[in-house]
C-alpha cells in the first residue's frame, strides 16, 4: 500500500492506494465525481482530469503518479476558468451531460495548450477535441466553444 | 492490496538502481503502464517516476551532428518540435498521429520504446532512421544499441532489468529525407492497421544515396527493409514495384479485427510502393 498524497482542485488529497489504483476511481472514492468511467482504455476522454495542467485519461492513470502533482477535475476547473465555463454554457455545448465533464477539461486543456497557437483551424481544432467522444453527436456546439475559447470567432 | 513503493529520483542512476528491485518498474508518462496495469498485464511491487529527472526531456542536435532526443520527450514535444520536424518530418508525423492529445501530452518516446508495442507508431520510424537507443544500468555503465537491435519481439526488447532509456539518437547525414504512412480505415486514434517509413539520403545531385524502409504493424517488431538496390537513380518503377512486393513478402501479420494477414499484406506493397515512388526522382529528375 501506498499513501497518496496529491492535491485536487486546489484541496489536499490522502488516500491509501496500490500499484493497480487508477486516478480516477481514487478520485471518484473520494467524492471527485466528476470525471466518469466511459470506455476504461483512455480513448472516449470522459475520464479526462488535468495533472499539472496536462490533459490525462484518469481510467488509465496510475494514481501513484499524481503523487505531489496538481490534480484538476472539471467541478474546479469550472471556477479556474469561469469565462470557459461561461463559453459552454452559451453555446449550449452539452446534450445528456455524460461526456460534458471530460469534453469540458479537454477545452481547459486546449486553452493551456503549448500547442495552442497551432490550432489556427477549425480542422486542428476538431483534430484535437477527437479524442473526447460525443454519444449524443453534439459536437458542432462543443467545437463552437473551443473556437471560442481560442479566440476564433 | 498488495504492496508498492513509489518513488521519484532527482537522477538517472538514482532511477535505475530503484529499478533493479525486484518487479520495479520505471514509469515516464504513464500511458502504456496505466493500460499493462489494467490488464493485469503487469504487477510491479515499485514504480519508480522519472519526471523529477532533468534534462531527460531534452531534444537537440549534437555536436557529432546527431539528433538527440531525451527518455521523457513527449510525443506532443516531439510533434511540435521546430527541429525535429525540419530534420524529420516522418518522426514529427508519426508523434502527432498517436492516439489523442491526453496520450500525446504525456506519452514518451522511451516509453514507445521500452513498451515494445508492435502497432505503435513512432518504433518503425526510428527503425527505418537507424536510431540508437542509448542506456544506463544500476552500476551506472551506459550502452548503446542500434533500434534494429533492441526491439528484440512482442513487448521484448534488449534493456536488462536494472537498465534504462536515457535517450534515443538519430543521425543526420546530410539530405536526410523521411516520410511516415499508416493507414487507419477506422477511427483517427485507432491504431495503424499497416504503417510505412521510409528514410534515406540523397547526394547534392538529387540521386538518393541511402534507403531503409521500415513496417509497422505487419509482425512482432517494426521490420527493416535494406533498400540499397534502388540507390543510385537506377531504380525504374518497375524495380521499385517487384521490391515493395519484396518488402511486404517479409511482413508477418496477424489476422484481427484491422484485416486479414494477406489484406495487410497488399497494403503494405501498395503504400510501400506508392512511399518509394514519391521519394525516388525519375530518372529525368536527377541532374
Amino acid at each position: 500500500m501506498f499513501h497518496l498524497q496529491t492535491n485536487v482542485d486546489g484541496q489536499e488529497l490522502e488516500a491509501d492506494v496500490d500499484a493497480q489504483s487508477l486516478l480516477l476511481e481514487v478520485l471518484r472514492g473520494a467524492g471527485h465525481i466528476a470525471p466518469k468511467e466511459g470506455c476504461g482504455i483512455g480513448v472516449c476522454g470522459a475520464c479526462t482530469v488535468l495533472v499539472d495542467d496536462v490533459p490525462v485519461s484518469s481510467c488509465i492513470y496510475p494514481a501513484v503518479l499524481a503523487s505531489d502533482r496538481e490534480v484538476w477535475t472539471a467541478e474546479g476547473l469550472s471556477s479556474r476558468f469561469p469565462d470557459v465555463r461561461d463559453r459552454v454554457l452559451q453555446e449550449q455545448a452539452l446534450q445528456c451531460g455524460a461526456c460534458t465533464p471530460g469534453q469540458f477539461t479537454a477545452i481547459c486543456a486546449l486553452a493551456l495548450s503549448p500547442d495552442k497557437d497551432s490550432l489556427d483551424s477549425e480542422e486542428k481544432v476538431r483534430d484535437y477535441m477527437s479524442g473526447n467522444l460525443c454519444r449524443c453527436t453534439g459536437y458542432e456546439a462543443l467545437i463552437r466553444a473551443a473556437q471560442g475559447v481560442l479566440g476564433h470567432e | 492490496m498488495s504492496e508498492v513503493s513509489f518513488s521519484a529520483p532527482s537522477t538517472l542512476l538514482e532511477a535505475a538502481q530503484a529499478v533493479a528491485e525486484d518487479e520495479a518498474l520505471a514509469v515516464a508518462g504513464g500511458t502504456s503502464i496505466g493500460l499493462l496495469l489494467r490488464q493485469r498485464l503487469i504487477e510491479p511491487t515499485a514504480l519508480v517516476s522519472l519526471h523529477r529527472i532533468p534534462d531527460l526531456t531534452d531534444i537537440r542536435m549534437t555536436e557529432s551532428g546527431e539528433l538527440e532526443l531525451g527518455a521523457a520527450v513527449t510525443l506532443a514535444a516531439l510533434a511540435r518540435s521546430a527541429t525535429v520536424r525540419e530534420t524529420f518530418p516522418a518522426l514529427a508525423k508519426a508523434a502527432e498521429v498517436v492516439g489523442n492529445a491526453r496520450v500525446r501530452s504525456v506519452a514518451t518516446i522511451g516509453g514507445a520504446m521500452a513498451h515494445a508495442d508492435p502497432r505503435q507508431d513512432v518504433p518503425p520510424v526510428l527503425t527505418a532512421l537507424n536510431a540508437s537507443v542509448h542506456t544506463i544500468d544500476s552500476g551506472g555503465s551506459n550502452r548503446s544499441i542500434p533500434v534494429r537491435e533492441f526491439l528484440r519481439g512482442l513487448m521484448d526488447t534488449a534493456l536488462n532489468e536494472d537498465e534504462l532509456i536515457a535517450s534515443i539518437t538519430i543521425p543526420v547525414p546530410a539530405g536526410a529525407f523521411s516520410s511516415y504512412f499508416r493507414f487507419t480505415p477506422g477511427s483517427v486514434e485507432d491504431y495503424p492497421t499497416v504503417s510505412v517509413a521510409v528514410g534515406g539520403m540523397r547526394s547534392p545531385d538529387n540521386r538518393v544515396v541511402g534507403l531503409d524502409l521500415a513496417l509497422g504493424s505487419v509482425g512482432s517488431t517494426p521490420i527493416h527493409v535494406p533498400g540499397a538496390e534502388l540507390c543510385n537513380g537506377a531504380a525504374t518503377p518497375q524495380d521499385i514495384h517487384a521490391f515493395a512486393q519484396h518488402a511486404a513478402s517479409l511482413t508477418d501479420p496477424v489476422t484481427d479485427r484491422l484485416g486479414s494477414d494477406r489484406y495487410k499484406r497488399h497494403v503494405v506493397a501498395v503504400f510501400a510502393e506508392r512511399m518509394l515512388n514519391d521519394a525516388l526522382p525519375r530518372p529525368a529528375e536527377v541532374r
